[in-house]
Protein backbone atom coordinates (compact mmCIF):
# COMPACT_ATOMS: atom_id res chain seq x y z
CA UNK A 1 0.00 0.00 0.00
CA UNK A 2 1.71 3.11 -1.19
CA UNK A 3 2.19 5.45 1.83
CA UNK A 4 2.45 9.27 2.84
CA UNK A 5 6.05 9.48 1.59
CA UNK A 6 5.48 7.99 -1.50
CA UNK A 7 2.09 10.31 -2.56
CA UNK A 8 3.97 13.48 -1.43
CA UNK A 9 6.74 12.78 -3.68
CA UNK A 10 4.73 12.25 -6.68
CA UNK A 11 2.75 15.34 -6.19
CA UNK A 12 5.48 17.12 -6.01
CA UNK A 13 7.02 15.79 -9.18
CA UNK A 14 3.42 16.71 -10.96
CA UNK A 15 4.30 20.02 -9.69
CA UNK A 16 8.05 19.82 -11.23
CA UNK A 17 6.71 18.61 -14.30
CA UNK A 18 3.76 21.51 -14.45
CA UNK A 19 6.31 24.19 -14.40
CA UNK A 20 9.12 22.39 -16.66
CA UNK A 21 6.33 22.51 -19.02
CA UNK A 22 5.04 26.35 -18.39
CA UNK A 23 1.24 24.66 -17.94
CA UNK A 24 0.19 27.77 -16.78
CA UNK A 25 1.21 30.11 -19.69
CA UNK A 26 -0.05 26.73 -22.39
CA UNK A 27 -2.55 27.16 -24.82
CA UNK A 28 -3.40 23.38 -23.41
CA UNK A 29 -5.61 24.78 -20.38
CA UNK A 30 -7.34 21.63 -20.43
CA UNK A 31 -3.67 19.44 -19.58
CA UNK A 32 -2.69 22.43 -17.33
CA UNK A 33 -6.27 21.40 -15.83
CA UNK A 34 -5.51 17.69 -15.46
CA UNK A 35 -2.28 18.26 -13.82
CA UNK A 36 -3.20 20.72 -11.34
CA UNK A 37 -5.91 18.01 -10.12
CA UNK A 38 -3.90 15.13 -9.85
CA UNK A 39 -1.05 17.26 -7.86
CA UNK A 40 -3.93 17.48 -5.57
CA UNK A 41 -5.17 14.65 -6.04
CA UNK A 42 -1.87 12.53 -4.72
CA UNK A 43 -1.58 15.18 -1.87
CA UNK A 44 -4.94 14.46 -0.81
CA UNK A 45 -4.10 10.43 -0.92
CA UNK A 46 -1.20 11.45 1.34
CA UNK A 47 -3.97 12.78 3.62
CA UNK A 48 -6.22 9.70 3.74
CA UNK A 49 -3.39 7.22 4.03
CA UNK A 50 -2.80 8.70 7.20
CA UNK A 51 -6.60 8.44 8.72
CA UNK A 52 -6.55 5.38 10.37
CA UNK A 53 -10.23 5.94 11.38
CA UNK A 54 -11.27 5.27 7.98
CA UNK A 55 -11.51 1.78 6.28
CA UNK A 56 -8.15 0.01 4.55
CA UNK A 57 -10.76 0.60 1.41
CA UNK A 58 -10.42 4.10 1.92
CA UNK A 59 -7.07 5.19 3.08
CA UNK A 60 -5.90 3.87 0.04
CA UNK A 61 -8.32 4.16 -2.71
CA UNK A 62 -8.32 2.41 -5.75
CA UNK A 63 -10.40 4.93 -8.19
CA UNK A 64 -11.77 7.78 -8.34
CA UNK A 65 -15.19 7.03 -7.30
CA UNK A 66 -13.91 5.49 -3.86
CA UNK A 67 -11.58 8.41 -3.78
CA UNK A 68 -14.63 10.89 -3.46
CA UNK A 69 -16.27 8.69 -0.66
CA UNK A 70 -12.91 8.82 1.38
CA UNK A 71 -12.39 12.76 0.72
CA UNK A 72 -15.92 13.15 2.36
CA UNK A 73 -15.48 10.67 5.12
CA UNK A 74 -12.08 12.11 6.12
CA UNK A 75 -12.47 14.91 8.67
CA UNK A 76 -9.40 16.17 7.94
CA UNK A 77 -10.37 16.89 4.11
CA UNK A 78 -13.67 18.55 5.48
CA UNK A 79 -12.30 22.08 4.62
CA UNK A 80 -11.45 21.77 1.01
CA UNK A 81 -13.59 18.94 0.17
CA UNK A 82 -15.96 21.00 -2.11
CA UNK A 83 -13.12 22.51 -4.08
CA UNK A 84 -11.67 19.06 -4.51
CA UNK A 85 -14.57 17.95 -6.36
CA UNK A 86 -14.58 21.18 -8.36
CA UNK A 87 -11.04 20.36 -9.72
CA UNK A 88 -12.30 16.70 -10.08
CA UNK A 89 -14.79 17.56 -11.99
CA UNK A 90 -13.27 19.86 -14.15
CA UNK A 91 -10.21 17.30 -14.68
CA UNK A 92 -12.79 15.05 -15.99
CA UNK A 93 -14.15 17.78 -18.21
CA UNK A 94 -10.59 18.46 -19.77
CA UNK A 95 -10.19 14.73 -20.10
CA UNK A 96 -13.34 13.44 -21.85
CA UNK A 97 -16.09 16.53 -22.88
CA UNK A 98 -16.03 19.00 -25.41
CA UNK A 99 -15.78 22.19 -23.11
CA UNK A 100 -13.15 24.55 -23.93
CA UNK A 101 -11.02 26.49 -20.96
CA UNK A 102 -10.52 30.40 -21.33
CA UNK A 103 -6.93 31.67 -19.82
CA UNK A 104 -9.60 33.34 -17.71
CA UNK A 105 -11.34 30.76 -16.34
CA UNK A 106 -8.00 28.55 -15.54
CA UNK A 107 -6.56 31.16 -13.61
CA UNK A 108 -9.49 31.73 -11.89
CA UNK A 109 -9.65 27.77 -10.92
CA UNK A 110 -5.71 28.17 -9.96
CA UNK A 111 -6.18 30.89 -7.86
CA UNK A 112 -9.78 29.74 -6.18
CA UNK A 113 -9.36 25.99 -6.07
CA UNK A 114 -5.58 24.59 -6.62
CA UNK A 115 -4.13 27.00 -4.33
CA UNK A 116 -6.17 26.93 -1.56
CA UNK A 117 -6.38 23.19 -1.48
CA UNK A 118 -2.47 22.62 -2.34
CA UNK A 119 -1.51 24.54 0.45
CA UNK A 120 -4.11 23.32 3.26
CA UNK A 121 -3.18 19.88 2.48
CA UNK A 122 0.49 20.45 2.44
CA UNK A 123 0.20 22.55 5.56
CA UNK A 124 -1.40 19.19 7.14
CA UNK A 125 1.33 17.01 6.24
CA UNK A 126 3.57 19.48 7.80
CA UNK A 127 5.36 20.22 4.73
CA UNK A 128 6.38 23.74 3.33
CA UNK A 129 3.74 26.00 1.08
CA UNK A 130 6.20 27.94 -0.46
CA UNK B 1 -40.23 5.45 46.77
CA UNK B 2 -43.98 5.22 47.00
CA UNK B 3 -45.46 2.10 46.95
CA UNK B 4 -48.01 3.53 43.98
CA UNK B 5 -44.91 5.12 42.19
CA UNK B 6 -43.66 1.70 42.28
CA UNK B 7 -46.47 -0.01 40.97
CA UNK B 8 -46.96 2.30 38.31
CA UNK B 9 -43.20 1.66 37.27
CA UNK B 10 -43.61 -1.87 37.50
CA UNK B 11 -46.03 -2.17 35.43
CA UNK B 12 -44.81 0.09 32.61
CA UNK B 13 -41.70 -2.17 32.58
CA UNK B 14 -43.50 -4.96 32.11
CA UNK B 15 -45.59 -3.63 29.75
CA UNK B 16 -42.51 -2.66 27.62
CA UNK B 17 -41.52 -5.99 28.44
CA UNK B 18 -43.95 -7.37 26.04
CA UNK B 19 -42.88 -5.49 23.03
CA UNK B 20 -40.42 -6.38 21.01
CA UNK B 21 -38.04 -4.34 23.40
CA UNK B 22 -38.50 -7.56 25.41
CA UNK B 23 -37.36 -9.81 23.03
CA UNK B 24 -34.54 -7.66 22.63
CA UNK B 25 -33.25 -7.26 25.80
CA UNK B 26 -35.97 -8.37 28.30
CA UNK B 27 -36.50 -12.06 29.15
CA UNK B 28 -36.68 -13.18 26.04
CA UNK B 29 -33.37 -11.52 25.33
CA UNK B 30 -30.16 -13.79 24.76
CA UNK B 31 -28.44 -14.62 28.18
CA UNK B 32 -25.78 -12.38 26.93
CA UNK B 33 -28.24 -9.33 26.60
CA UNK B 34 -29.65 -10.16 29.76
CA UNK B 35 -25.83 -9.64 31.45
CA UNK B 36 -25.94 -5.99 30.38
CA UNK B 37 -28.67 -5.39 32.71
CA UNK B 38 -26.44 -6.36 36.10
CA UNK B 39 -24.84 -3.12 36.73
CA UNK B 40 -29.01 -2.26 37.27
CA UNK B 41 -30.10 -5.27 39.40
CA UNK B 42 -28.00 -3.61 42.03
CA UNK B 43 -30.35 -0.89 42.75
CA UNK B 44 -34.06 -1.14 43.53
CA UNK B 45 -35.50 -3.38 41.33
CA UNK B 46 -38.29 -0.65 39.53
CA UNK B 47 -35.83 2.09 40.08
CA UNK B 48 -33.80 0.42 37.88
CA UNK B 49 -35.88 -0.92 35.45
CA UNK B 50 -37.83 2.25 34.80
CA UNK B 51 -34.20 4.30 34.01
CA UNK B 52 -32.92 1.36 32.07
CA UNK B 53 -35.59 1.84 30.04
CA UNK B 54 -35.68 5.23 29.69
CA UNK B 55 -32.21 5.17 28.51
CA UNK B 56 -32.70 2.21 25.89
CA UNK B 57 -35.97 4.25 24.41
CA UNK B 58 -33.67 7.41 24.00
CA UNK B 59 -31.34 5.30 21.98
CA UNK B 60 -33.36 3.12 19.89
CA UNK B 61 -32.87 4.92 16.70
CA UNK B 62 -29.35 2.84 16.98
CA UNK B 63 -30.74 0.16 17.86
CA UNK B 64 -32.49 -3.41 15.42
CA UNK B 65 -35.42 -1.92 13.87
CA UNK B 66 -38.76 -2.67 14.85
CA UNK B 67 -42.45 -3.10 13.21
CA UNK B 68 -44.22 0.15 13.24
CA UNK B 69 -46.87 -1.14 15.37
CA UNK B 70 -43.92 -2.37 17.73
CA UNK B 71 -42.06 1.36 17.75
CA UNK B 72 -45.68 3.10 18.31
CA UNK B 73 -46.49 1.14 21.69
CA UNK B 74 -42.82 1.25 23.12
CA UNK B 75 -43.28 5.28 22.48
CA UNK B 76 -46.45 5.53 24.37
CA UNK B 77 -44.71 3.02 27.28
CA UNK B 78 -41.75 5.80 27.13
CA UNK B 79 -44.08 8.41 27.76
CA UNK B 80 -45.48 6.64 30.73
CA UNK B 81 -42.19 5.80 32.06
CA UNK B 82 -41.11 9.58 31.61
CA UNK B 83 -43.86 10.82 33.49
CA UNK B 84 -43.30 8.50 36.05
CA UNK B 85 -39.52 9.82 36.65
CA UNK B 86 -40.60 12.94 36.69
CA UNK B 87 -42.75 12.47 39.31
CA UNK B 88 -39.76 11.61 41.21
CA UNK B 89 -37.83 13.44 43.78
CA UNK B 90 -34.27 15.03 42.44
CA UNK B 91 -32.68 12.47 45.29
CA UNK B 92 -34.14 9.96 43.76
CA UNK B 93 -33.50 10.91 40.20
CA UNK B 94 -29.96 11.69 41.54
CA UNK B 95 -29.17 8.86 42.48
CA UNK B 96 -29.29 7.16 39.57
CA UNK B 97 -27.39 9.66 37.01
CA UNK B 98 -24.16 7.67 37.90
CA UNK B 99 -25.26 4.55 35.77
CA UNK B 100 -25.80 6.94 32.57
CA UNK B 101 -22.30 6.57 32.51
CA UNK B 102 -22.63 2.62 31.82
CA UNK B 103 -24.91 3.64 29.32
CA UNK B 104 -22.60 3.74 26.33
CA UNK B 105 -20.68 0.65 27.77
CA UNK B 106 -23.81 -1.72 27.93
CA UNK B 107 -24.97 -0.46 24.48
CA UNK B 108 -21.36 -1.50 23.03
CA UNK B 109 -22.14 -4.84 24.86
CA UNK B 110 -25.63 -5.50 23.54
CA UNK B 111 -24.40 -4.32 20.03
CA UNK B 112 -21.25 -5.49 19.82
CA UNK B 113 -20.41 -2.26 18.21
CA UNK B 114 -19.08 1.74 19.18
CA UNK B 115 -21.91 4.36 20.19
CA UNK B 116 -22.58 6.31 17.12
CA UNK B 117 -24.80 9.73 17.25
CA UNK B 118 -25.34 9.38 13.53
CA UNK B 119 -28.15 8.48 11.28
CA UNK B 120 -28.62 4.85 10.12
CA UNK B 121 -27.16 3.59 6.71
CA UNK B 122 -29.88 4.57 4.30
CA UNK B 123 -30.37 2.59 0.83
CA UNK B 124 -29.48 3.69 -2.27
CA UNK B 125 -33.47 4.53 -2.83
CA UNK B 126 -33.15 6.77 0.13
CA UNK B 127 -29.88 8.11 -0.74
CA UNK B 128 -30.55 9.53 -4.24
CA UNK B 129 -34.01 10.75 -3.04
CA UNK B 130 -31.99 12.62 -0.36
CA UNK B 131 -30.28 14.50 -2.68
CA UNK B 132 -32.78 15.33 -5.39
CA UNK B 133 -34.64 17.09 -2.32
CA UNK B 134 -31.40 18.63 -1.59
CA UNK B 135 -30.65 19.69 -5.03
CA UNK B 136 -34.46 20.30 -6.57
CA UNK B 137 -34.02 23.51 -4.05
CA UNK B 138 -30.87 25.22 -5.72
CA UNK B 139 -32.40 27.35 -8.62
CA UNK B 140 -29.79 26.77 -11.20
CA UNK B 141 -30.34 22.67 -10.94
CA UNK B 142 -32.65 22.22 -13.81
CA UNK B 143 -32.22 17.68 -14.43
CA UNK B 144 -31.18 15.00 -12.82
CA UNK B 145 -30.60 11.85 -13.85
CA UNK B 146 -29.59 8.53 -12.46
CA UNK B 147 -28.63 5.13 -13.69
CA UNK B 148 -28.08 2.36 -10.90
CA UNK B 149 -25.63 -0.88 -11.60
CA UNK B 150 -24.97 -3.38 -9.20
CA UNK B 151 -22.41 -2.22 -7.95
CA UNK B 152 -22.48 1.95 -8.29
CA UNK B 153 -25.45 4.28 -8.51
CA UNK B 154 -24.52 7.22 -11.11
CA UNK B 155 -26.19 10.55 -11.02
CA UNK B 156 -25.70 13.18 -13.18
CA UNK B 157 -27.24 16.75 -11.97
CA UNK B 158 -27.24 19.15 -15.33
CA UNK B 159 -27.44 22.92 -14.48
CA UNK B 160 -28.21 26.02 -16.03
CA UNK B 161 -25.74 29.03 -15.25
CA UNK B 162 -23.49 31.64 -15.95
CA UNK B 163 -20.92 29.58 -18.11
CA UNK B 164 -17.54 28.45 -15.94
CA UNK B 165 -18.80 30.31 -12.75
CA UNK B 166 -18.07 27.72 -10.58
CA UNK B 167 -18.37 28.69 -7.38
CA UNK B 168 -22.23 28.74 -7.91
CA UNK B 169 -21.64 24.63 -7.46
CA UNK B 170 -20.66 24.56 -4.20
CA UNK B 171 -24.52 23.71 -2.68
CA UNK B 172 -24.58 20.68 -5.02
CA UNK B 173 -20.61 19.53 -4.31
CA UNK B 174 -22.37 20.51 0.01
CA UNK B 175 -25.20 17.93 -1.36
CA UNK B 176 -22.66 15.42 -2.77
CA UNK B 177 -20.90 15.47 0.28
CA UNK B 178 -23.35 14.27 2.63
CA UNK B 179 -24.52 11.74 0.67
CA UNK B 180 -21.40 10.45 0.53
CA UNK B 181 -20.41 10.49 4.00
CA UNK B 182 -23.86 8.47 4.65
CA UNK B 183 -22.57 5.90 2.31
CA UNK B 184 -21.93 1.82 3.85
CA UNK B 185 -18.88 0.14 2.81
CA UNK B 186 -20.18 -1.78 0.33
CA UNK B 187 -21.91 1.45 -1.58
CA UNK B 188 -20.58 4.13 -4.18
CA UNK B 189 -22.56 6.97 -5.34
CA UNK B 190 -20.69 8.74 -8.89
CA UNK B 191 -21.58 12.53 -9.52
CA UNK B 192 -21.29 14.18 -12.38
CA UNK B 193 -22.31 17.86 -12.99
CA UNK B 194 -23.05 20.08 -16.33
CA UNK B 195 -23.98 23.24 -16.89
CA UNK B 196 -25.79 23.57 -20.08
CA UNK B 197 -24.57 26.81 -20.64
CA UNK B 198 -21.10 25.31 -21.28
CA UNK B 199 -21.84 22.90 -24.09
CA UNK B 200 -21.21 23.77 -27.57
CA UNK B 201 -24.18 23.94 -30.40
CA UNK B 202 -23.17 20.24 -31.42
CA UNK B 203 -23.31 18.92 -28.31
CA UNK B 204 -26.07 17.80 -26.55
CA UNK B 205 -27.08 16.21 -23.32
CA UNK B 206 -27.61 12.87 -24.76
CA UNK B 207 -24.53 12.55 -26.34
CA UNK B 208 -23.12 12.95 -22.34
CA UNK B 209 -25.72 11.34 -20.35
CA UNK B 210 -25.86 7.17 -21.34
CA UNK B 211 -28.87 5.94 -22.40
CA UNK B 212 -29.44 4.04 -19.42
CA UNK B 213 -29.65 6.76 -17.60
CA UNK B 214 -33.48 7.76 -16.73
CA UNK B 215 -34.77 11.05 -15.80
CA UNK B 216 -35.86 11.41 -12.09
CA UNK B 217 -36.33 14.92 -11.88
CA UNK B 218 -36.48 18.14 -13.76
CA UNK B 219 -38.16 21.54 -13.06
Amino acid sequence: MPNETFHVFKAERNEAFYSSCNLDSSKYTEWAVVVLFYICMHYVDAVLCLDTSLPEDLRDPIDHTNRSKAVAQCPDLDEIASKYLNLYRRSRDARYNEIDFSKKFFNTLYADYYCPVRDYLRKHLSLPTQ
Amino acid sequence: MSVTYAEKVYCAVNGAERTGWGKQFGMGATPTLRLTRKPFLQMSAHESWAKYWLEMAARRRDLPEFESAEIIEVDSLTSSIESIWQGWSPGFRREFSSPKKNIDKLFEEICGRTVVTQAKPATNQKLYEAYLKMVSTIDIVRQVFLSEAEDITAIWTIIDAPPFEDSVCTPIYDAQLKILRMLKEDMLFDFHVFNISELSDDLKLKHIIPSNANLVWQR
